[in-house]
This record gives C-alpha cells, structure tokens and sequence, in this order.
C-alpha cells in the first residue's frame, strides 16, 4: 500500500510542477491546460491506486490453490504465506527453500514424487498394489481400501485374493528426507489416505507402512486410513484447517495457509508484520530501535524456553485438556499454537505415566513412547527430552545452541561445528583445556565424543537409531522391561553392564546396582538383542551397524547374532540386521536381491536360506581361523573343541525375548 | 566619437562569460565524474570477478542493488552534465539566473543521488539500505527540478 501512495505523491508532484512553472513559463503551455494536466496527474495515478490496491487485497486473501484433490492454500488475515516473506528476507527463505521442512508436504508432481513409479508390483500380506505413472500424473492400483477397512473393523483377516480393487491418483507427498509417503483421495469424505507402501530414499526401496515403524508382526493388510486432514495437517502445514462438516462429517473445507513447514510455522502468523513493515517509517524506527519486533515472533530473541517451544509445538508427544479435545482439533480448529504462546495454556506434554495398552483381538499391545526413566524411545519427540534436561531446567540451552535453522547444512540442520564437542564446549568451558581427565577415553576416542555418552541413540525412528535429547549422564540398570539401553554398551557391544558398573564407580562414584546373572555374564547388546522387547532388539541392532560401535567392539563375533534375528518376528530388527550384515559381509548381488525381497514377508525362504549359508560360513572361517570368541559374547574360548560359538546359549537366551507386543509411537 | 551603446553590452558580456563559466564547470564535472563512476563500475566488476562475499552473498542483495544504482546514477548523472554544458553553449537561452539555479540543482542531485546509494549499501537493515538512502530523494528532487527549469527554458526559447 505504501508503494501505491508513494507513487501518488510522486504524480502529485509531477502535478504540481506543471502547475507552477507552465505557466511562468510564457508562451509554453497556457494556464488551463497545465490546471488540466495538474488534475490528470493526480486523478488518474488515484483511479489506478486504488483499483491496485483492491486487487492486491483480494489476493491475499486468495492467493494460490492447487489440484482441486489437495487441500486448497491460501492465506487470510493470519497468514501471509512464504512468498511474502522473500522480498525482504531472501536469504533466510533461500535457506529455508533448501530444507527438508518445506518439501514435508508437497502437491504430487514429476518434481516433488522422488519413488519410480514404474508399473513395479508390490506385495505384502497376499495382497498386491502396483505403482504406474500416466504422464505426469502418478497412479496406484491397490486392494480397494475401504473392503480392507470393513474386514478389519470386525476383527476379520480379508482374502488375499478375488477382492475388489481400485485405481487412484497420488495427489500429495509426504517427505523427501529419510522416506516419501503417498496420499490419494477418498471420494464420498474427502479424506487424504496414505497408500501403504512408503519409499525409502535411502535404500531406494519400497517399504509397507506395516515394516516402518517398530510395531507387532500382522497377518491384516495395514488400513492405509491414516487421515491427514485430521492428523498430518497439524504439523506438516502451516494453519491447517481441517474444516470437516460436522453434519456430513465430510472434509469439504480442508485448508491450509501453506504446505509443508514454512516461514510461519516458526515465526507465527505474518500477515500484520507485513503489513505494517510496507510503512517504510515504521520499518526504519524498527531498525534503530533495541526492542524487538512485537508483530513477528524471532526465536533467537527470545529465552530459551519460549524459543524451544517453537520446536516444541510439533517436535513433541502432547496431550490436549478436555477444553480443547484431541477431536476438537482433528475435526475442526486444527492447530491453533502459535511461536511465543505457551502451549500449557490447553494441555500438558505427555511422561512416562501416559503410557497405555489397547487391545487388538486378542492380544493387548503396548503404545511406547517413553523409557522407564522417562526418556523418549522415539525420535521426532526431541522437545519432551530436552526439558527434562539439566542443561535445559538448570541452564538456558534452546534446540537453537545447536541447530540452526538458517544457513547450514539441510541435513539435521546443525550449526557450525554442532557435530563436535563444541556443541557442549560452547557452555562447559571448564571442560575445554582437559577433556580426556573427564571422559577416561583418549581425546580421540569416539568415547571423548559428548554426545555419545550424554545422548546416545537411544531413541528409534524411520528405521534407524536417533539421539536422545534427553542429555544425561550414562547409567546402568538391571535388564528388564522398557529399561533403556545404556550409551556405553551401545559403543562397548562386547562388554557386560557389569563391566560398565565397574568404570562408572571407578570413575565417576556412580552406585552400582545389584545385577542379574545374564547382565553380569553376558554382552548387553547380546542380551537387549535376544531377549529385549522390539523396541530394545531394533535400537541394538542398529547398533550393530554403528560405524563407531564396529570400531570399538570389533565385528568378527557378530555374524551368528546377526542371522539369529534375521528371523525375528519385527520388520524393524530384520532389516536393521540385514543392513549390518551388508556392510560386513560382501554378498552377491543375486543374494542382496532374494534377501531384500523376502526380508519383509518371506515369501520364497531365501531369507533363512541364505542367513544359513552366512553362519556356515562364518563358522568354518572361524575354526579355520582360531578366532576365539570371549564369554559374554557366548563364545567357548576355553572349550574350542565345541566350536567358537555356544549356539546352545543363544537358543536358550533367544527363547526368553520379550514377545509382548508393542508399538512405539513415532 | 561614437558613443557606447547604453547598458546592453555589457550585459550581454558578462552573461555571456558567466555562461561560458558555467558551460566549462558542468564540462569538467561531467567528464571528471564519468570517469570516477567508470573506476567505480571497474570496482563492481572486480568484485564480480573475484566473487568477493561482500557483495555477492545471498545475504548482500540489497549492498549490490544500491551499489549498482549508484554506479548507474553516477554515471548518467556525468553525461547529463556534458549535455547541460553542450546546452548552454548550443543555445542562446534567455535571459535570468535559471541556468545557475540548474546548475546549482544538477551539482547537488549529480553528488546527492550516487553518494546516498553507495552509503546506503555501505550499511544496511537487511534487506533494506542504510540511513544514507535518505540524501536519494533529496538528490531525485534537485535532478527533476534541474531537468523540469531545462525542459521549460528550452521549451520557451
């Protein structure tokens, strides 16, 4: 507006020019047709002002709608949408163009879909989906999902065969990072359901949403009814609005200011920061002032509490109070937090006394989402650990002492030297001149790496191990149920907790807790692998693979835990097993192949077949070898005559895993 | 004896050598700083050339954007001194003190309207220019009226 007004008063002067000097200027123009022209400069320039502005109005308030399928964006008198953020902020939304935040939820198209949809067949439960692309759209061919649904809803496994199928089109994405999810419409609700493979960008694999997550083997087809308009658009959009019809319970006004994680999701909604800074005045009082902006939230000037909580909002597992019902917001409000409004005002975040059970069938399935001692077992939930942190309740660390969300590389979005001991150096600097008095470990040793003691991966999602934000000091506790994996065992993969009780007391005066036989006897992460629920088999098997780990304990004993668990009952496990055995072993492409296929739903027996071809030859390597395993890792070195390896002791230990089902929560 | 014509030659003398002064002044101006803006424009390319940080980082848009006005201004502004002075020679303009109010206009608008760009990328707001930006519209009004009396006044002759 204030562009429009300043070109006004730029005709105005033109105006007024010829209004003075024409006519002192004798004989040039006479004084009626410079008063003409005087008018035309400022009526004119008015009439064009004025209908510009209308028109500028009217598109902020529609700006942009996509695909008639996809929730339409557009912005209101809240949100102003990323684009009107570039003109003056272009590096920052550089940045931010590069990130993974923004390409989270994308319209599908030949840019955005990164899976080959290629006409590839996809199996899973005795039920087939195949993946086309039709110019530049892409397209599914799937079991009909709603026949799925109603086999489902009453407790029933549905045919494999001789079921109704159905053709749809991929409208959205989900991620472009770790894996790429799909979303195609359902007709009579307008609902967004998710196709149930999902593709793995990494290992450029087709994975069923069944295999992702830690969860209990299924005979059932996954329901695919995930509902973004009621769950995803919460944080994977910027002012989503479910907008369901609560008579037709239709979404027909699904709506979003904006797809993806964008500019306001972080600074809040910016339609009067805009349009109050266009006023040049204002934006150079704002510029010489030391106060900070009050119509646009800035998290790096704010304390930390408050600036985490812009994190916090999505990076969390939270829980609504009954003002403001879980259904409330999944049908109708959407998410109403904004950056700068404390998020206890409607609810509390979620602990370990939140935990639950419900029943599917027969059997009772836990929903994990935390330890024991109340850190996160996944990860994404980032927030709810780091405000349990001393650094965080006794200290004033925000997710931004590390992360930087501007500038850096896309991947973690880490700043400057956040990967090293810097990050923690930054505060204890007592700790800087001498860091290997502290740790015991040569200042070398990944063992003087802070973040692998204070946070370790001891959380778990898309498939692989995460850091906890939960910054603590290592403890060990007695092996059991939902008791978190110790950080020193997830380096020292061959040593007992007993072993490591012994250096916490020497060290660091830590008391030692009584310990069972197996933890004083046996390998941690042999017994979290054998004997632990899903969730500890998954994280200690990724374990496994952990270059630094590998480093540290050695790999020549892993090869018969390994293909132990290559059958075990979670998809998680298996593949985490097979992926560390790839990186051990070279195996033929051919073999890679029939593994890969079968890793999921074993269809052919491959999988067991050629585990049993790496155990044999693992042990004749080692007998050929003398490769002596040591006791915790259930070797025989005093009794090479039986072989390396106690393949006895594994059954046995094998045999008390944790089977209760469980899921966790990403 | 022949008596000398009463008051008008002299006027016309002095008028004549004042112009000549000033058709002189805006000459040396205008190639002077043609040439101070042309080293400025060798230095933007420098700075191109070796991709210098400063004025080709994302961050730095708004440094270059006035940079470069000010090189653009500073430059035009140079020719339009030579063509003042060329004016002033070609014609025979009437008479009045116009031509130095133009010329006092030119000066300030030539040296307001450059320097207020190169100071306003000398430090910014972000996106926006410094306080120095503020001599531009003070300089943009010397040049229009400078251009506007001109226009007048060769209009009328």
């Amino acid at each position: 507006m204030w562009a429009e007004c300043l070109l006004y008063g730029l005709a105005g002067l033109a105006g007024l020019l010829v209004l003075v000097v024409g006519p002192m200027s004798a004989g040039w123009i006479s004084s009626r047709t410079a008063l003409t022209l005087a008018i035309s400069f400022f009526v004119v320039p008015g009439i064009l002002t004025l209908s510009s502005m209308q028109a500028i109005d009217r598109a902020a308030h529609y700006a942009t709608t996509t695909a008639a399928d996809v929730p339409s964006q557009r912005t209101d008198q809240l949100f102003a949408g990323s684009n009107s953020c570039r003109s003056c902020h272009a590096a920052e939304y550089d940045s931010w163009h590069a990130s993974f935040h923004r390409t989270m939820t994308q319209v599908a198209t030949t840019e955005s879909v990164v899976a080959p949809f290629d006409g590839r067949a996809l199996t899973r439960h005795g039920q087939q989906a195949t993946v086309e692309r039709r110019g530049d759209e892409f397209w599914v061919d799937m079991v009909e999902p709603e026949f799925n649904l109603s086999y489902v809803r009453q407790g029933q496994i549905p045919p494999g065969d001789d079921v109704p199928r159905t053709q749809r089109r991929i409208v959205m994405t989900t991620g472009s990072h770790s894996f790429q999810a799909y979303w195609y419409v359902i007709d009579e609700t307008r609902e967004l359901w998710l196709f149930p493979w999902r593709y793995s960008i990494a290992e450029n694999l087709w994975i069923h949403v069944d295999d992702v997550f830690v969860q209990p083997p299924t005979d059932r087809p996954a329901l695919g009814h995930n509902v973004w308009n009621q769950t995803c658009i919460q944080c994977h959009s910027v002012g989503g609005q479910p907008g369901s019809n609560s008579l037709t319970h239709r979404f027909d006004n699904t709506h979003v200011a904006e797809l993806g994680i964008s500019c306001e999701a972080c600074h809040g909604p910016a339609h009067k920061h805009i349009q109050q800074h266009q006023n040049p005045f204002r934006r150079y009082a704002q510029h010489l002032s030391e106060t900070p902006d009050r119509t646009i939230f800035n998290p790096l000037l704010t304390d930390h509490a408050t600036s985490s909580q812009a994190c916090g909002i999505c990076h969390s597992n939270f829980a609504y109070d009954e003002d403001h019902s879980q259904n409330k917001v999944r049908f109708e409000i959407g998410n109403e937090f904004r950056p700068g409004i404390e998020m206890t005002n409607r609810g509390r975040f979620m602990t370990v006394a939140d935990e639950t059970v419900y029943k599917e069938g027969n059997q009772e399935i836990s929903v994990s989402r935390f330890w024991a001692d109340g850190a996160c077992r996944s990860g994404g939930r980032e927030y709810n650990g780091l405000i349990e942190s001393a650094c965080f309740k006794k200290g004033e660390i925000s997710c931004l002492s590390c992360h930087k969300l501007h500038g850096n590389d896309p991947d973690d979005q880490l700043g400057d030297g956040m990967r090293t001991n810097q990050a923690c150096l930054q505060c204890h600097t007592d700790m800087q001149q001498d860091i290997p008095a502290h740790t015991h470990h040569d200042e070398s040793s990944t063992g003087s790496q802070c973040m692998n003691c204070h946070m370790p991966h001891s959380s778990f999602a898309l498939l692989r191990g995460i850091r906890s934000h939960r910054i603590d000091n290592p403890t060990v506790v007695p092996f059991g149920q939902n008791v978190r994996l110790n950080a020193c065992n997830l380096c020292h993969l061959d040593k007992t907790q007993a072993w490591t009780s012994g250096f916490l007391a020497e060290w660091y005066g830590t008391q030692s807790p009584t310990l069972s036989p197996d933890d004083q006897s046996v390998a941690a992460s042999v017994l979290w692998l054998l004997k632990g629920d899903g969730g500890q088999r998954s994280l200690s098997v990724w374990h496994f693979g952990w270059p630094e780990a590998q480093a540290v304990a050695g790999t020549s004993w892993m090869m018969p835990f390994l293909t132990a668990v290559m059958s075990d009952p979670y998809s998680s496990v298996r593949y985490n097993a097979w992926s560390a055995i790839r990186a051990l072993n070279s195996i033929s492409p051919a073999d890679v192949e029939a593994v890969t296929k079968d890793l999921f739903d074993d269809l052919t027996g491959d999988r067991a077949r050629i585990s049993n071809t790496l155990l044999l030859d693992w042990t004749r390597h080692a007998i050929a070898s003398g490769v002596v395993i040591p006791e915790p890792l259930l070797g025989n070195p005093n009794n090479l005559a039986n072989g390396p390896f106690s393949e006895p002791r594994l059954r046995e230990l094998l045999k008390q895993r944790d089977d209760r089902p469980m899921v966790i929560v990403e | 004896m022949t008596s000398p014509v009463p008051n008008a030659s002299p006027t016309t003398a002095d008028r004549r050598t004042a112009q000549e002064l000033l058709t002189r002044r805006h000459l040396i101006i205008g190639w002077w700083s043609l040439a101070v803006f042309s080293i400025l424009g060798i230095a933007l390319e420098v700075l191109h050339g070796f991709k210098i940080d400063l004025y080709l980082n994302v961050t730095q848009e708004t440094r270059r954007l006035m940079w470069t006005l000010a090189h653009a201004h500073g430059t035009l502004l140079s020719l339009v001194h030579i063509a003042f002075a060329v004016t002033l020679k070609s014609m025979d303009l009437p008479r009045g003190g116009w031509s130095k109010i133009v010329s006092t206009l030119l000066i300030l608008g030539g040296i307001l309207l450059p320097v207020g760009f190169l100071l306003g990328g000398w430090m910014t707001f972000h996106s926006d220019p410094g306080l120095g930006i503020l001599l531009v519209p003070i300089g943009a009004i010397c040049i229009v009226l400078a251009f506007t009396m001109t226009a007048v006044n060769v209009s009328r002759k």
